[in-house]
Parts: structure tokens; C-alpha cells; sequence
């Protein structure tokens, strides 16, 4: 199986466009090996428009209110933004079942520079009535959106990453629902989307051993029905961390903003996202996660703070500690040089405001 | 019929309905009565009773704020009632001062302009690929071709040898503030289109002209007169979106009786 997205995607409206000839294609001078494929087999239903993003979106909604369903491809950071009033008035105010395939989620093109990066595009989609957005994070999650909204004959936007990524799970109930739990702790629900599963993931592999018990909750449908399904996993967590791929305030930290607000929540919730600063340069994922403090040790980092977490001392120590005590206390050994001893112990783990007291164990 | 009967019936409720409603673009609207009683009740293939008839002709206002003359044809047809028209703009009516798919007979929402085109080439694609006979017909303004998506659209239209597609340019060579150049008819001809230049309060000339041309999209330049019927509005730069005060009321009524 492809790990690739666009493979996932392509291979899928290939299936689709088999049983249905009324599904078509429109790209804006984009090329990927699975659309080629398709092209080939269906010349009249893949259609170039040009480098034309307005355009295109328009045609496909003046089709899809004939009847049709199309699929656009293109570039994120030029399809969203270049054509976003296409978007909302031709397609979003009727309803209509164009889907955009946008390529470029987050910082999937960082090393092409600030014109390419697709880090607000899920805000501004967001924010469109009629609009279902889709932000898969492994290639399985790939073809359910595309699947769905196909089913679905609304208008749609699947954010495809650059990346690619193998299925996250395999379980048919965690792959099928969303948000789908990947990982369940019951200290802090990380809710996260798209490429910073893994990213969450790996932090919460990482506590593992030591705490805290950290759960992963992977958002990748954002419709009116997933707000409630979050809202429901927000009011059973004790505290929340929101882990996600856009500039700030982010989307994701919004909704979860407001399921604390709405249900009168006192939880914590803390929220990581790309900071606000444009990225001039190449700003490739690696670099921009590590400034953006997006690394799984700042995930670490964030969950341990939120939670209050403090490393466990080590019982065998624990036990000794007291030993050493007793025998000091029962031998009248000097007072101040057993506390300095037990000063110097909690000072050499970097806890020394944990002094014990003296009085009780005396 | 006598449709020069009927084009001077529509001006009439166009100032009525904008006069009620304190509201509304007149001028735009009398520039493109002929082009609309042309197409609605000489040339389309339209049901009133079924205006989602599958077979139908479509039309698209790319011009939405021309909106006044859409709602008079479609009232008179019998679309919806005509005393809808009372209510243009008032809260909560039907019908505003752009039109969308709420109201019967109206293809697409429009009032953002140069979005038609490109909606009306895939409509018209989606009709040749499925060989359907229907046409599509798009009525732009000479000032919406100042938007870059027009030019896209039309590059498309000839790219795609939409056979099935008529676009009109309602040439009142005014925009809401200022005065066009004119020669748009030598741009689309530079850009390779089939284009007809035709008199646009001309019924006869309009007939001619509004026809399909087989495996090429056709441009038709409607030369018209913004604000045509109302003297102290045609062709002026202060008339876009006025309405007649005071003595204006009655100079407008007896121009167009």
C-alpha cells in the first residue's frame, strides 16, 4: 500500500470515477502520478484549466450545479487563498459538491519559502458556511475523506500532506470514528490533527515510563458533529493540550477554547501552535517545529507543566533516606548535621524545595 | 408579442419597484431591458410552472446589481408573484439587491463580479459533455471585464470550444464611477474570440446576434445606453444606484410612459 497521499487520494477517485461518470477533476496546471493514471483512462472528465485558481473553482461549481461532482487539485497556498471568494460564493453559498484536494498542509512545502506555506488555510476554510474540512494524518484517513466526501455531495476541503505516513492504526472501530482515540492516559488529552499525530505520538511514547499518562485524540473530520464528539472527550480529561500545525491562535486550540467556555469546564488546556511570525526562508518542518517549540521534548516539556508532573523519587533511596534518619535521630547524632544531610540529598536531585520535616520524623 | 411593448412594460416596473423600495441600481438594469426580453421571451427555453425543467436554456446575471430587470421578467412570467416586487429589500424579502438561488428562475446567486463566466463555462461544459441540447447564456457588464477572472474565464470558454455558450457584454461604457475606454471590442478580438457587435436596445439586431456559433463560444457586445429610457440618466456618471427625488419621480414616470 502507498504511503503517499496524493497515491491514496488519486487511487481512490480513480475507484470512484469508474462506478460514477459523473465525478470529474480539474487541476490548475498540477501534476501527480495518480491524476496521470486517471487521465489517461478518463481524457473528457481530468481537465487542465490553467493556471487559473479563480477560474477553476468557478467552472467546477457552474458543473457541479449541472449535475456533476468535481474534484479540484491544487496547491494549498493558491487554490485556498487565490480562489477563496470562488469558494465561498460560487461553491460554499450553494451548497455544492465541489471537493478541494489542497496539497501543502502546514509546512509540507517549508523549504519553498512563505508563499507556499499552508498554515492558515484551515482557519479561513473553517470559518465557510457549508464547508466540511478534512485534515487526514496517515494514508488510510486519505482515502476515508475522500470517500466521504464524495458520499457526502457538499462542499469540501481534504488537506493532503507532503509527507508521506503509514497508517497510524488498524483497528477498524479507531480508524472509522473521528476524532479517533489513538492512545489512551488518564492524565492529559493531547486533541491533535494531520501531520502532528505522529508528532504527539512520539511525546506521548516518550512518557511512557515515567509519566504522565498522556491520551492522543486525532481530530480529522471538522464538521458541526465533531465539535460535540470533542466536547464529550474535553469533559472527561482532566486536562488538555492542543497540539497543531497552523499559525496562532490556531483552530483546533479555538474549538477546544470554547468547549472549556461553553461547558464551564475549570480544566486546564494549554495549546502549541506555528507561532504568528512569517517564515522567510526555507523553512523546512524540522526548523520551523523547533522554533515554534513543536518538538516532541517541548510537547514533553508542556505536558509535564500542565499536569502539575514531578519526577518520582526512586523508592529504594526513599527507604534509605529514612533508615539513615532513624539511625542518626536514635544515636542523638548531631541535629543540624543531619539536616544538612538530608538538604544536601534533595538539592543533588534538584527538588530541595521538597525539605522534609525534621519535627515529625523527630 | 410585441416585445418592444413588453421592454417598455419591464422599465416601468423597474422604476416602480426601486421608487417603493427607496432602493436599488436602476441605470444598470435599463441598459440590458432588450437583452432580457430578448433571451426570456424570444429565445430561451423556459417553464415558468417548472423552473428546474432539466432541458431548460440557463441564464446567468454575472451583473447581479442589474438585478431589477431579472426580477420584472421573471414576475411578468409568473416565476413567483409579482407582488414580491413590493417587497424588494425590505426585511427578510425574497428578493435583494442582488439575486440568489432563493428565487425561482435564478440559476445562480451573483452580485460579486466576474464570477458568471467561469460558473456559466461549466455549466455549458457539463451540458456538451453530456450532449445535452440546452444552452447557457451570461450577461456581463463592460466594467465586470476589469476583473482578471473574466479573462481567465474566457481563455477557458475558447479552450474548451464551448459551441454552447453566448456571452453578452451589456456595453453601457460606465462603471459605478467612472467612464470605460470602449475598446473592448478589439481586446476580444486580440484574444481570439468569435465576437458579434450588435446594437443592444435593437430587438431585431439582438435576435441575429444572440445565437449559438457551432464548436466556438460567441461574444456578443451589446452597445447600450446606461439608464436608456430616463434622458436625465442615460450615459451619466452620477447614476449608478440613485433614486429619483422630488421632481425626478414624475420626469422618470413620463419618460417611460
Amino acid at each position: 500500500m502507498t504511503h503517499d497521499f496524493r497515491d491514496a487520494a488519486f487511487s481512490q477517485i480513480h475507484a470512484i470515477m469508474r462506478a460514477d461518470p459523473n465525478v470529474l477533476v480539474l487541476t490548475n496546471d498540477m501534476g501527480a502520478m495518480g491524476l496521470d493514471l486517471i487521465a489517461k483512462e478518463f481524457p473528457e472528465r481530468v481537465i487542465n484549466v490553467g493556471i487559473a485558481e479563480q477560474n477553476t473553482v468557478s467552472v467546477a461549481a457552474g458543473l457541479a450545479i449541472s449535475g456533476k461532482t468535481v474534484f479540484v487539485y491544487g496547491i494549498i497556498a493558491h487554490i485556498v487563498f487565490r480562489a477563496f471568494e470562488q469558494i465561498r460564493v460560487d461553491v460554499c453559498l450553494h451548497n455544492l459538491p465541489v471537493i478541494i484536494l489542497g496539497v501543502g498542509a502546514g509546512l509540507s512545502y517549508g523549504s519553498d519559502g512563505p508563499t507556499h506555506h499552508g498554515t492558515e488555510d484551515m482557519a479561513a476554510m473553517l470559518s465557510l458556511p457549508n464547508m466540511v474540512v478534512f485534515n487526514p494524518s496517515d494514508v488510510e484517513l486519505v482515502s476515508q475523506s475522500v470517500e466521504m466526501a464524495y458520499w457526502d455531495r457538499e462542499p469540501a476541503y481534504i488537506r493532503l500532506d507532503k509527507e508521506p505516513q503509514a497508517p497510524l492504526a488498524f483497528t477498524a472501530r479507531s480508524t472509522g470514528s473521528n476524532p479517533r482515540i489513538l492512545r489512551e492516559g488518564k492524565d492529559l488529552t493531547i486533541f491533535t490533527t494531520g501531520n502532528m499525530v505522529k508528532v504527539a505520538l512520539a511525546a506521548a511514547a516518550t512518557m511512557e515510563n515515567e509519566g504522565p499518562s498522556v491520551s492522543v485524540v486525532d481530530v480529522w473530520k471538522f464538521s458541526a458533529a465533531m465539535v460535540l464528539e470533542v466536547m464529550a472527550i474535553l469533559r472527561e480529561s482532566r486536562t488538555a493540550l492542543v497540539l497543531e500545525e497552523n499559525s496562532a491562535p490556531g483552530v483546533l486550540s479555538a474549538i477546544i477554547d470554547r468547549g472549556v467556555s461553553l461547558l464551564m469546564l475549570s480544566r486546564r488546556a494549554g495549546s502549541l501552535c506555528l507561532d504568528e511570525e512569517i517564515s522567510f526562508g526555507a523553512t523546512t518542518r524540522a526548523f520551523g517545529h523547533k522554533r515554534s517549540g513543536l518538538m516532541p521534548e517541548d510537547i514533553v516539556y508542556k505536558v509535564r507543566a500542565l499536569t502539575g508532573w514531578k519526577p518520582p523519587i526512586e523508592k529504594k533511596e526513599v527507604v534509605d533516606l529514612a533508615s539513615l534518619l532513624r539511625d542518626r535521630l536514635e544515636n542523638q547524632a548531631g541535629y543540624e548535621a543531619t539536616a544538612q544531610a538530608v538538604l544536601e540529598y534533595f538539592e543533588g536531585r534538584d527538588c530541595a524545595k521538597r525539605t522534609p520535616d525534621l519535627e515529625s520524623v523527630r | 408579442m410585441d416585445l418592444s411593448e413588453k421592454a417598455k412594460e419591464i422599465r416601468r416596473t423597474i422604476l416602480e419597484t426601486a421608487l417603493k423600495a427607496g432602493k436599488g441600481h436602476i441605470p444598470p438594469a435599463l441598459s440590458w431591458v432588450e437583452i432580457g426580453v430578448m433571451l426570456y421571451y424570444g429565445m430561451m427555453k423556459i417553464d415558468p410552472h417548472n423552473p428546474k425543467l432539466p432541458e431548460r436554456d440557463r441564464f446567468i446575471l454575472s451583473k447581479g446589481h442589474g438585478c431589477l430587470t431579472l426580477y420584472a421578467i421573471l414576475a411578468d412570467l409568473g416565476f413567483f408573484p409579482k407582488a414580491e416586487l413590493d417587497n424588494f429589500c425590505r426585511g427578510g424579502a425574497m428578493l435583494a439587491g442582488h439575486p440568489d438561488t432563493n428565487i425561482p428562475g435564478v440559476e445562480f446567486s451573483t452580485g460579486s463580479l466576474g464570477h458568471g463566466l467561469g460558473v456559466a463555462c461549466g455549466m455549458a461544459l457539463s451540458a456538451k459533455l453530456d450532449k445535452k441540447p440546452w444552452r447557457t447564456f451570461v450577461l456581463l457588464g463592460d466594467g465586470e471585464c476589469q476583473e482578471g477572472s473574466v479573462w481567465e474565464a474566457l481563455a477557458f470558454a475558447k479552450q474548451q470550444r464551448l459551441g454552447n455558450l453566448v456571452i453578452i457584454v451589456d456595453n453601457n461604457k460606465l462603471a459605478a464611477t467612472q467612464r470605460l475606454s470602449g475598446d473592448l471590442l478589439s481586446q476580444l478580438i486580440g484574444y481570439g474570440l468569435w465576437t458579434r457587435d450588435v446594437d443592444g436596445h435593437d430587438l431585431d439586431a439582438l435576435k441575429a446576434a444572440l445565437t449559438v456559433a457551432p464548436h466556438e463560444p460567441i461574444v456578443v457586445i451589446a452597445d447600450t445606453i446606461k439608464g436608456h429610457g430616463i434622458p436625465f440618466m442615460e450615459n451619466s456618471v452620477n447614476w449608478h444606484h440613485q433614486i429619483p427625488k422630488g421632481e425626478q419621480i414624475e420626469e422618470a414616470r413620463k419618460a417611460l410612459a
